[in-house]
């Protein structure tokens, strides 16, 4: 009697531990194997060059330089999402320093220039995102998500207007562009390009807001179905608090591209996660 | 010898008109306080903006307070998750997405205190997501006190006129306690309860419920809590079930058709429904007399609520917490005699069968004299028409609940159909004494005090955490803020409030109780246990208004729940879509307030009784019956604080 109380007793134990093993292991779902995210390192090397932007992009400069390939995800949050999800695979990045500016190059490819922004039609754009905290948000999406980031935003509209010297004259500034702009001593409605790249900071969704310095310059060209920017800033921002400073050592940052022909705008874009900058 | 009685007795009128006059200026007093706080809080109405933000699971701020007529603006920003707010009584909503605000404007014309919770099922603890909205004045908080005040000023007013104890004990001076009606002279009813098919139904039915229960915190646990069968069945609506209506009118209804111990009695008797084995099958040993008793109840119970945070939210956890129960019974059933597990260790048997004793219904014998002479006697020992008491009671001379689980057996094993399903007053049995002739022990105990006391101090701890505004304590609960650390933290609160503060204020009045009534003879520990006995009703009824907070609320989600029990997408009966909907949450406050105020119309009436069968003369009683009467008014201001002021 004792023998069998005490075996009946040792299998249930075993199968209610089982059964709790079991469950445990499927209580979210059928496990999957998650792979290790390794944050991609993106080498910032000195090299004693200048690039004049209105020469171009001095691709015999980064010729020299090893690009770096950083996977691209297409955003979850907005709605809808394009009819073929993924957007882009990645963007080839590259950068360096010359002691007084930092110079990123990206690269991407896209099948269409879309250069003007109207009723329906977007432009296509490239970003990069640095936290200016300490302790950055483990990932990448909405706008480093409560702790404070300075974008730089390029445009190909305003890339357009800025260097080709084009003005927006297109349906969606009809209705609030005025006709004698230009004989009047102040402006009145025009907007006045300053840079192709918008200087921004934000702490969250919604909060975009431009820096009082506007301190970014930058450059696309699209040729070939293939997008290349170049951004410039000096190293050290003159708005230490909203701008971010390269000093030597590693830093955060994450990218971010917006495909016009396929309806990107705002929130609607692909991203990178974190890749850090190792800054010589 | 006549002189010195005359003298004594005016001294004691003297002493009464003092104590009448006292207690009137204290009346007076509270009243100019309850003037005091209407106007200090009355003001003009304004436009108020508040900047909420929501995060798993608690607001900042957590508690709003406007003042009647404000108009008010609520900006909600998420900081994680989807989030809504919602305000009880008001009806009113909005939902923010992480960098999507939410908005809502409207007029405080209801004043109150009322909870604003989430209205979006955003993780575990969504149900328990919950702020503070004041709206001065709070009148309902300021009649809440004035209620409990007359109670008190009625109850020592009665008291305070007695000249001799009461002969016979009359429920509220009107129903004589030991008042029973024999509900078994119903020809039908006593059928069914000689049949060997009752309770065997209703817990073959249970059996189906809790297999559904089982299977869906098993391979339905992909839901939140909330949309989940097994976590809304058992916390929602079993749990509301048992405290409001099972346990204070039916007593341990729920222990009769509780499916848990099936296994173990068909192992133990070899058959289901018909008589089998009277001796049980198995090691068939004997629980331990020290711990024949509340005790390992009182811990027991207590442990299972360190994990209340995770098993009455997880739907796993819910499948593991009674896989255990099953699996615990049946080992128990195995190595032990009859419903050892049911009388020593199942964790919610304790509260069950101490407030079994408030409650209307009982099995009772009706002729002692039949009973007496009846050998050998067939309810002990079974017969070839059922068992001997399952649950070791001795069913000829039983007069209290707290041991007997209403399996009916002794009624079907009696030849002489000599015992009876009684309906009898509230608390006759927490007036009999603890009659366990099979046991060693023979006496009101602390267990059962302990009991009374652990479980005020349960439903102190739940309710903070629960249906408080405080997200960190809730985070405590769940391990989040401070991990480990914690959790212990909240262990140690709940140890402290539970064993420490709650005993320890009764132990206070016990013992100012006993200074008061100026008696020699009686012991403190007395005072103590016998005192504990009038927390019963006060438990029963802070029990039941926490349950309203639970269902009100929440109740919605069964009709979801019940369409899809899988969490699968099913909608087996048109109602999975139904969103959810909180009802009578404006009336709930009030509700809570007249719940608290009945129990404590049930502890004053018992308390003075037992103040009578403390204290050996009717001074002595009337006099230590004053500090627990102040006792009762103020852990009823707290009560009526905790869920309204």
């Amino acid at each position: 009697m004792k023998k069998t109380v005490y075996f009946i007793t040792f299998v249930l134990l075993a199968a209610f531990a089982g059964l709790v093993y079991y469950g445990a292991r499927h209580w979210r779902g059928v496990p999957v194997q998650i792979e290790k995210f390794e944050t991609p390192v993106l080498n910032v090397a000195f090299m004693d060059k200048d690039i004049d932007l209105a020469q171009g992009l001095a691709s015999e400069v980064w010729q020299e330089i090893k690009p770096q390939e950083i996977k691209l995800m297409y955003q979850v949050t907005a709605l809808p999402w394009p009819k073929i999800k993924g957007g882009l695979p990645f963007v080839a990045i590259k950068a360096f320093h010359n002691k007084e500016d930092i110079y990123f190059y990206l690269r991407w490819p896209d099948d269409t220039e879309d250069r003007v922004h109207e009723t329906a039609s977007f432009s296509d754009a490239g970003a990069i995102m640095f936290p200016l905290e300490k302790k950055a948000q483990p990932h990448t999406i909405m706008m480093g998500f409560l702790g404070r980031v300075n974008i730089w935003h390029w445009k190909a509209n305003q890339d357009r207007e800025y260097w080709r010297n084009e003005s927006p004259q297109t349906k969606a500034y009809v209705d609030f562009y005025y006709p004698f702009e230009d004989q009047e001593l102040f402006p009145v409605s025009k907007h006045v390009t300053k840079s192709p790249v918008n200087d921004l900071v934000a702490i969250r969704v919604g909060t975009i807001t431009p820096k009082d310095n506007q301190e970014v310059a930058g450059k696309g060209i699209w040729e070939n179905g293939v997008w290349s920017v170049v951004l410039k800033r000096p190293l050290a921002a003159i708005e230490a608090e909203n701008g971010v400073n390269f000093a030597a050592g590693k830093k955060l940052a994450a990218l971010a591209i917006w495909n016009g022909s396929q309806g990107d705008r705002g929130g609607r874009k692909s991203i990178s996660d974190w890749v850090e900058l190792d800054i010589k | 010898m006549t002189k010195f009685k005359a003298q004594n007795k005016s001294k004691i009128q003297i002493s009464n008109t003092k104590a009448l006059v006292r207690l009137l200026g204290i009346f007076v007093l509270s009243l100019f306080w309850i003037l005091c706080f209407g106007i200090c809080h009355s003001s003009f109405a304004a436009e108020r903006f508040f900047e909420v933000k929501a995060k798993k699971f608690s607001y900042t701020p957590n508690i709003i307070k406007v003042n009647k007529g404000d108009k008010v603006n609520i900006r909600l920003i998420s900081e994680d998750v989807h989030h809504g707010f919602f305000v009880d009584g008001y009806g009113v909503k909005t939902s923010a997405l992480p960098g999507q605000e939410g908005a809502l404007s409207f007029i405080a014309d209801k004043s109150g205190r009322f909870s604003f919770r989430c209205s979006v099922t955003c993780g575990s603890l969504h149900p328990y997501m919950i702020g503070y909205f004041y709206v001065a004045p709070n009148n309902l908080w300021v009649w809440g006190v004035l209620g409990v005040l007359v109670l008190g000023l009625i109850s020592w007013l009665v008291t305070a006129g007695k000249k001799q104890k009461d002969e016979k004990l009359k429920l509220f001076g009107i129903i004589p306690l030991e008042w029973r009606f024999p509900l078994t002279k119903f020809k039908p009813l006593r059928a069914l309860l000689k049949s060997r098919w009752f309770p065997f139904l209703p817990i073959v039915f249970n059996l189906f419920i809790f297999t559904i229960i089982l299977l869906a915190g098993f391979i339905g646990g992909l839901g939140a809590g909330n949309y989940n069968f097994g976590v809304m069945i058992v916390w929602i609506l079993w749990w509301v079930l048992l405290m409001m209506f099972m346990v204070p009118v039916i007593g341990r209804f729920w222990c009769m058709m509780c499916p848990f111990p099936l296994i173990g009695d068909w192992i133990q008797r070899g058959k289901l429904i018909n008589v089998g084995r009277q001796k049980s099958w198995g090691l068939n040993k004997r629980w331990p007399n020290k711990l024949r008793n509340l005790w390992p109840l009182v811990i027991l119970f207590w442990v299972s609520t360190w994990f209340s945070g995770f098993f009455t939210v997880k739907p796993f956890a819910t499948f593991i917490l009674l896989g255990a129960i099953i699996l615990i019974a049946i080992i128990i059933a195995l190595f032990f005699e009859k419903r050892t597990f049911c009388l020593f260790v199942c964790p919610v048997s304790g509260f069950q069968g101490l407030y079994a004793n408030f409650s209307l219904f009982g099995v009772r014998s009706r002729d002692p004299e039949i009973c007496k002479k009846h050998v050998p006697k067939t309810c002990v020992v079974g017969n070839e028409k059922g068992y001997g008491c399952p649950w070791m009671e001795l069913p000829y001379e039983m007069n209290r609940n707290t041991y007997c689980g209403l399996c009916f057996e002794c009624i079907k094993t009696c030849p002489y159909d000599n015992m009876d399903l009684v309906l009898k007053p509230f608390g006759q049995d927490l007036f009999a004494e603890r009659r366990r002739t099979d046991d060693v022990y023979n006496r009101r105990g602390t267990d059962e005090a302990y009991k009374a006391l652990t479980m005020i101090g349960i439903f102190l701890s739940f309710f903070l955490a629960f249906q408080g505004p405080y997200g960190h304590l809730r985070d405590m609960v769940t391990a989040k803020t401070f991990g480990l650390h914690g959790y212990l933290g909240y262990l140690l609160e709940s140890f402290t409030i539970d064993f420490l503060l709650i005993p320890g204020s009764l132990f206070l009045f016990a013992w100012l109780s006993k200074l008061a009534s100026k008696s020699k003879d009686v012991k403190l520990k007395d005072v103590f246990v016998n005192f504990s006995y009038c927390l019963v009703p006060v438990g029963i009824a802070v029990w039941g208004a926490f349950s309203l907070g639970i269902i009100f609320p929440n109740g919605s989600y069964l009709l979801h729940i019940i369409s899809d029990p899988f969490s699968w997408g099913w909608n087996l009966f048109g109602t999975a879509s139904i969103p959810w909907t909180p009802f009578f949450t404006g009336l709930m406050p009030y509700l809570q307030v007249l719940i608290t105020l009945g129990g404590m119309l049930f502890a004053l009436d018992f308390g003075y009784k037992f103040s009578q069968r403390t204290y050996k003369d009717i001074g002595e009683a009337k006099r230590g019956w004053i500090p627990m009467l102040i006792y009762l008014i103020l852990i009823h201001i707290f009560f009526i604080k905790i869920f309204v002021g």
